[in-house]
């Protein structure tokens, strides 16, 4: 026998945003602006941490080809970090909108404003989808390469 | 008879109870997503154990074991922290529809408690690597 699913009626006894979950989407928007900030330190950390070793390589290796190594090597670890960061940054920027809007939302009682932020973390969570979606693929292919 | 709602208290309209289903149908899918993620890893990590093994004996010998159990202690740590982090968002995912479905108050706060506990290990996670970027920069 097939099960029937309740009918959708979202107005007959209305989910209220009341103090229980006023403190669950104020903790939740906290630590997403933790994450934001920590993610962006990390870009400043990973941005540094490309500069420096190519100082190095133009200290201890030879030039080749015409190309200096700063270009051959570093050039490309800062591309790939500058590439990565632009990513995390796109990512970031919903959360933090997500963060600020469902804050602001909850102090002015504003529904249509904490839904904004709820609209911010869909789209967050759509990028990190596809970008796992990516990810997943070059995995499957990487595996599929070591059989 | 009205029903007695407090002053600071208010409803989710239709807009955004739709905008938080659809937020927990995209986190839904990439909790799904993040587990064959860890499938294909727990995969790539048996396939590459031999030869992580055999290349630590050349280069340490004795002292292989040692290193070897604590990057296997790491990758299970990892692995187990992403399997927990994935095992609330879909608990967040389904307990928040649910709760706007059936209206049950209850249900979607302990929805949104799940969201809070995803969100607070991605923190610890973002912190500690942040911290292990700054000693491996200084």
């Amino acid at each position: 026998m097939e099960q029937q699913q309740p009918p959708v009626d979202l107005f007959a006894t209305p989910i209220r945003i009341d103090d229980t979950a006023k403190r669950h989407i104020t903790a939740l928007a906290q630590w997403a602006m933790i994450i934001v900030i920590t993610a962006v330190i990390g870009y400043v950390i990973t941005l540094i941490q490309a500069f420096i070793p190519s100082r190095t390589i133009i200290e201890t290796e030879p030039d080749s080809e015409g190309f200096s190594s700063f270009m051959r090597m570093g050039g490309q670890s800062i591309a790939g970090a500058i590439f990565g960061i632009v990513i995390g940054l796109l990512i970031n920027y919903f959360l933090y909108r997500f963060s600020v809007q469902s804050r602001k939302g909850l102090a002015i009682s504003d529904i249509d404003e904490l839904g904004g932020g709820f609209r911010n973390l869909k789209i967050y969570f759509i990028i990190v989808s596809i970008f796992m979606i990516i990810f997943f693929l070059f995995g499957l292919i990487g595996v599929l390469a070591l059989m | 008879m009205e029903d007695q709602q407090p002053l600071f208290e208010f409803n989710v309209d239709e807009t955004s109870a739709g905008e938080i289903v659809e937020m927990t149908r995209w986190s839904k899918l990439f909790a799904i997503l993040l587990s064959c993620v860890l499938v294909v890893a727990v995969l790539v990590l048996i396939m590459l154990s031999k030869r992580l093994s055999a290349d630590l004996t050349a280069e340490m010998g004795d002292g292989k074991s040692l290193v070897l159990g604590f990057v296997y202690v790491l990758i299970i740590l990892a692995i187990g922290v992403a399997a927990m982090m994935m095992f609330f968002l879909i608990r967040s995912a389904n307990r928040i529809k649910n709760g706007l479905f059936r209206h049950d108050q209850a249900l979607f706060n302990s929805g949104l408690n799940d969201l809070r506990i995803y969100f607070i290990f991605l923190g610890v996670v973002g912190i500690l690597s942040l911290c292990s970027s700054l000693i491996t920069l200084i």
